[in-house]
C-alpha cells in the first residue's frame, strides 16, 4: 500500500518528532543524497534505510558526509527507525484510509466521521433499550417458569381425577377423537427499538370435538380437566413468546454491541487518522507553497537590486563621459594615458 | 440482522408435543391435537417402546415444520435428546420443556432456563429471588 518513503513520512508526521523533522529537513533533495546516504552505512545496515529526505536531504547529509561524520548519520537514522517503530506499535491496528489528501476528501471524510459518530450514538441507545427490555424478559421468564410448574401440577391432578371418575379408557377416546386442532397459536410482531419480537397468543377456532367425552360418567371432571389444560396452554404460550423474545433479543443485542464496538474501535479511529493525515499533508503543502513564494520573492529582489545597480553604474558612467566631453578630451583617453603611464614607469605614485 | 432468520408471522399455528401418554391426553383434551390428511400428527406419544431415534426424528420434524409455533417436550424426554435441544437456537418454534407427571421438574436441565439463570446470576438479581 505505502512505499517505504511514505510509510516513514507518515509515521514521522504524526510523531512527536514533528518538531524535529522540519529542522532537519531541507527542501532540496536530489538523487545525490541517496548516494551519500548509502555510502555512510555499512553494507548491511541493521534496519531498513530511511530515505535521505527524511534525514534532512542533500545539504545536511553532504555536510555530514564530507565532514566525516558518518556515525552521526548512522545514529540519526537509527533514532528515526526506532521512533517509527514505536509509533507503529502505538498506532497499532488503527490505520487510515487510503485516500488522496485533498480538501474535498477532507470534507468527505469529515462527513463520514460525523455519520459514524451519530450512528454510534444511536446504536448505543438501541443497545441500551434492548438491554432494558432483555432484563425485564429475563425476570418474567423466571417467574413464568415457576408458575408453569404449579399450573401443570394442578392440571395433571385434574387429569388423574378425570381418569378416576370416567375410567381409564377415556384416554383412548381422546386419542381416537383427534381431528383438527381447535386450539391454535397465532403470532404477531412487536417492535422494540427496531427489533421485531414475535408474540404468541392462543385462540380457539371451531367447536371443541371432545364435547361428548365422558358423557356416560365423569363429564364434569373431564370439563374441569379441559379447562385446567387450557389454562396450562395459556401459560405455556406466554412462556413460549417470552422465550422466543429472549433468544431474539439476545441475538439482537449481540449484533448491536458488535456494531457499536466496530464503530468505536475501528471505524472512528480510522477516520480520525485519515483526517489528521489529510490535515498534515495539506499543512505540508501550504508550507511548501510559502517557502516557494519566499524563494521567488528573494530571487526577484535580487534581480531588481542587480538591475538598479546596473542602471546606477550606467548613469554614473554617462555623467563621467559627459564631463570628459565638456573638458575636451575623452574619458577613455585619460584612462589610457594613466594606464600607459603606469605601465611605462613603475615608480610613479599617485 | 445478519445471521438471524427473519421472524415470520403466523396466522394459525399448532402446538407440537413430545410427551408421555398422560400429558398428551390432557393437552389433546384441551384441543391442541391435529391430524392432517396423511394421518400425520402434531404430537408424539413416548412410551417404553419408543426409541431415541424416533424422538429425534419427531423433534427435527416439529422444529422444521412451518406450521408449528411452540414445541412442548417433557423434560425427561428432552434429556434423552439433550444434544439436539441444546444445539437448537432458533426463536421459532419455541421449545418449552415441561415437567411430566412421573418425573419432577429440574430447572437446572432446562437449556433456556440455565442460560437465563446464568445471566441472572451475572446480574446478581438471583440472590434476592432465591
Amino acid at each position: 500500500m505505502l512505499g517505504p518513503t511514505n510509510w516513514i513520512k507518515s509515521k514521522l508526521r504524526v510523531a512527536e518528532l514533528q518538531h524535529v523533522t522540519p529542522l532537519v529537513r531541507t527542501k532540496f533533495q536530489s538523487d545525490q543524497a541517496a548516494c551519500f546516504w548509502t555510502r555512510s552505512f555499512p553494507k548491511n545496515p541493521p534496519f531498513p534505510l530511511p530515505p535521505a529526505s527524511v534525514l534532512g536531504g542533500d545539504h545536511l547529509l553532504r555536510r555530514l558526509y564530507l565532514g566525516g561524520y558518518h556515525h552521526i548519520i548512522y545514529i540519526l537514522a537509527s533514532h528515526l527507525h526506532s521512533a517509527a517503530k514505536r509509533l507503529d506499535k502505538m498506532s497499532g491496528q488503527s490505520q487510515r484510509l487510503n485516500v488522496v489528501p485533498t480538501v474535498t476528501m477532507l470534507g468527505v471524510v469529515k462527513a463520514r466521521l460525523v455519520g459514524a459518530t451519530r450512528g454510534h450514538a444511536l446504536l448505543k441507545k438501541k443497545s441500551d433499550a434492548l438491554t432494558v427490555q432483555f432484563r425485564q424478559i429475563l425476570k418474567k421468564i423466571v417467574s413464568a417458569k415457576e408458575s408453569m410448574g404449579e399450573i401443570l401440577k394442578s392440571s395433571y391432578f385434574s387429569l388423574t381425577e378425570a381418569k378416576y371418575v370416567a375410567g381409564d379408557n377415556i384416554k383412548h377416546v381422546v386419542l381416537e377423537n383427534v381431528q383438527n386442532a381447535s386450539l391454535k397459536v397465532r403470532s404477531h410482531q412487536e417492535n422494540i427499538a427496531g427489533v421485531k419480537l414475535p408474540k404468541f397468543e392462543y385462540f380457539t377456532d371451531g367447536e371443541t370435538k371432545n364435547d361428548l367425552t365422558g358423557l356416560a360418567r365423569g363429564g364434569q371432571q373431564v370439563q374441569a380437566c379441559r379447562t385446567a389444560y387450557v389454562k396450562a396452554i395459556e401459560v405455556l404460550v406466554e412462556l413460549a413468546s417470552l422465550q422466543t423474545s429472549f433468544l431474539t433479543l439476545d441475538e439482537a443485542i449481540k449484533t448491536t454491541n458488535r456494531r457499536v464496538n466496530a464503530l468505536e474501535n475501528v471505524v472512528k479511529p480510522r477516520l480520525e487518522n485519515t483526517i489528521s493525515y489529510i490535515k498534515g499533508e495539506l499543512d505540508e503543502l501550504e508550507r511548501e507553497d510559502f517557502f516557494r513564494l519566499k524563494k521567488i520573492q528573494g530571487y526577484k529582489k535580487k534581480e531588481i537590486d542587480r538591475q538598479v545597480a546596473a542602471a546606477k553604474a550606467f548613469a554614473e558612467e554617462k555623467v563621467a563621459a559627459d564631463i570628459a566631453l565638456k573638458k575636451g578630451f575623452p574619458l577613455n583617453s585619460a584612462h589610457d594615458l594613466l594606464t600607459q603611464a603606469s605601465k611605462k614607469d613603475e615608480d610613479i605614485i599617485f | 440482522m445478519a445471521g438471524r432468520a427473519p421472524v415470520r408471522t403466523m396466522n394459525s399455528a399448532f402446538i407440537a408435543m413430545i410427551a408421555d401418554e398422560d400429558t398428551i391426553t390432557g393437552f389433546l383434551l384441551a384441543g391442541v391435537g391435529n391430524v392432517d390428511l396423511r394421518r400425520k400428527t402434531n404430537y408424539l406419544i413416548v412410551d417404553s417402546k419408543t426409541t431415541v431415534k424416533q424422538i429425534e426424528e419427531a423433534f427435527k420434524d416439529f422444529t422444521t415444520r412451518e406450521d408449528v409455533a411452540v414445541v412442548l417436550i417433557s423434560q425427561y424426554i428432552a434429556n434423552m435428546i439433550r444434544f439436539l435441544v441444546d444445539s437448537y437456537n432458533k426463536p421459532i418454534p419455541a421449545i418449552l420443556e415441561i415437567p411430566s407427571k412421573d418425573y419432577p421438574y429440574d430447572p437446572a436441565h432446562d437449556s433456556v432456563l440455565s442460560r437465563v439463570r446464568y445471566l441472572f446470576s451475572a446480574e446478581s438479581v438471583a440472590s434476592d429471588r432465591r
